[in-house]
């Protein structure tokens, strides 16, 4: 071929020659048959080959879970399964936040409806500890709280609730708990002062128990309103009680709460509990006795507790284990005894040896099992007419406060005896044993009265529930009349029945 | 200082025995006989003393 510095061409020749270099060249165009194409043979310049027309061509499709169809040849039908728990495959979205379906898919919808459930919700990890509690702080907000001490109870503090002790205990202001009955001496069925020795019922279900004593008296004291010892609790009695040894040997001047049934309480840990001041300071001891009744086992005595008395009222404690009652002869009239021991002669050690020369002051006894005074409550749960009711269990005294007050209705056996009826307000204990009974009595009838010169129970007709009596007068009466017993111009006559131990 | 009368009832079943004890000041207790001698046998002279 020419270059462009040649001076002489020959242009045909060249032409030939360019000719045949193109033929050359190009030879790999030629050839081929119908349907073929070209393919790059190599990386060099013009070098091709003709080819089958099958490059790229898809010669079947296999179709596997979760797709199905398929196939190699034809047109080629391809699908997907629906999905379920079991395979994979299509699943229908939705935007229910309740569905229970198991082959539809959540949407993103339905996940923030439920995210913003969740978040909305008190986490979990706001508790870490046994016992939490979880309390509002404000809105949307909360707070632990963790579990108090034993005997602790929710309260308030701050504005937030907490875990306080409860002062003076838990909720102890319960009926039962106290064995002593009147133990806040409010009832006085028979007086408000005595001064006879030896075994006398003051204060309902309270006794003194004196021998050999001088300048005895018992009596009921009034608390000037605001200082009864208790705050929350206005007592209004309590009982005084003076008087000293005649003799320092044999003497002895106690107060006694006899509580019925010796089984009570046995075998276990008891506080006995009391507030008590004196006119002077001094030693008073208390100590607890089961006893089991006439011609049963011996009385068995706790230890004693010294209590140091001074001119203040202060609450007290004994706390005791009573024994068992175990192969002990339980006779009719056993109980627990509560002792208060003010003088003690020395005849009886196991008393102890106090000799309390002032006037003793006594209330709010209590008698709880468990090792620790808790709040004072009458054995009625502070229920006056509960607390009376179980007064009358043991003693009942009518006095009417009329000055003709009726008291029993009956009929006349003979013109000097009338034959009474009178119902007991509770059940007693037993069948009374005893009948008390004020001068100023009489029988009436629609006629006239005749003064009652002496009563007596009718022991063939008396039970627990319901009392006979007899009245006799001097004379006049008719028999086969009814008659009213009733007060002979006294507002302060009585009848009592006393079924006590 | 007590004083104590004993005194028979009659009454529909009989006649009863029984023990009166005059307090004083009006005041009476009346028991039969055989619950006033109980008690008595009962009331040792001592601290331990009791009713029935």
């Amino acid at each position: 071929m020419p270059t462009p510095t040649d001076l002489v061409t020959d242009l045909p020749a060249d032409f030939e020659v360019f000719g045949q270099a193109v033929d050359s060249t190009m030879a790999d165009l030629k050839g081929g048959t119908t349907g073929q194409i070209l393919s790059k043979n190599s990386n060099t310049d013009m070098d091709f080959i003709w080819i089958a027309n099958d490059q790229g061509d898809i010669t079947g499709v296999t179709a596997t879970s979760p797709l199905t169809g398929g196939g190699t040849s034809g047109a080629i039908t391809v699908g997907i399964q629906a999905a379920s728990t079991s395979q994979s495959g299509a699943v229908q979205l939705t935007d229910s936040t309740s569905s229970t379906s198991t082959t539809t898919a959540a949407t993103p919808n339905s996940m923030k409806s439920s995210y913003d459930l969740a978040n909305a919700a008190i986490p979990k990890s706001t508790v870490t500890t046994n016992g939490d509690l979880i309390y509002g702080t404000g809105s949307s907000t909360v707070t632990r709280l963790g579990i108090g001490s034993s005997g602790q109870v929710l309260s308030v503090s701050g504005g937030v609730p907490a875990w306080a002790t409860p002062s003076g205990g838990s909720n102890t202001f319960y009926a039962g708990k106290n064995k002593v009955i009147n133990g806040d001496f409010g009832i006085w069925q028979r007086g408000s002062s005595f001064l006879t020795t030896g075994v006398v019922y003051c204060a309902d279900r309270f006794l003194t128990n004196t021998g050999s004593v001088s300048g005895f008296s018992a009596v009921q004291s009034t608390f000037t309103a605001g200082t009864a010892p208790v705050s929350g609790y206005e007592g209004q009695f309590y009982l005084d009680i003076a008087g000293t040894l005649s003799n320092a040997s044999t003497g002895y001047l106690q107060v006694e709460q006899r509580i019925e049934n010796v089984r009570t309480f046995a075998g276990q840990t008891v506080t006995l509990s009391f507030w008590a001041k004196g006119s002077t300071s001094g030693i008073v001891n208390t100590l607890l006795g089961q006893n089991f009744g006439a011609g049963g086992s011996t009385e068995v005595l706790s230890a004693t507790s010294s209590q140091s008395i001074t001119t203040s009222w202060q609450r007290f404690t004994q706390t005791v284990t009573l024994p068992s009652i175990a192969g002990k002869t339980i006779n009719a009239g056993n109980m627990l005894k509560i002792y208060f021991v003010k003088n003690m002669g020395s005849s009886y050690p196991t008393y102890g040896s106090s000799n309390y020369t002032g006037t003793l002051s006594i209330w709010g006894v209590q008698l709880e099992a468990g090792s620790t005074a808790t709040d004072f409550v009458t054995a009625s749960g502070n229920s006056y007419q509960g607390e009376l009711a179980m007064c009358q269990r043991y003693y009942w005294r009518n006095t009417t406060g009329a000055a003709y007050g009726r008291m029993a209705w009956g009929i006349a056996d003979t013109s000097t005896t009338v034959y009474l009826t009178v119902n007991n307000p509770v059940p007693m204990r037993v069948i009374p044993t005893s009948l008390d009974y004020s001068s100023n009595l009489r029988v009436s009838d629609t006629v006239g009265n005749q003064a009652v010169t002496a009563m007596s129970l009718n022991t063939n007709f008396t039970d627990a529930q319901l009392a006979g009596l007899t009245a006799t007068v001097a004379s006049g009466l008719t028999q086969n009349r009814s008659y009213f017993l009733e007060a002979n111009n006294s507002t302060t006559s009585y009848i009592g029945l006393s079924a006590e131990l | 200082m007590e004083k104590v009368t004993f005194v028979e009832i009659e009454t529909q079943e009989g006649i009863q025995n029984h023990a009166i004890i005059d307090h004083g000041d009006g005041e009476f207790t009346s028991m039969p006989k055989e619950n006033y001698d109980e008690q008595q046998a009962l009331k040792k002279d001592e601290p331990s003393a009791v009713t029935e």
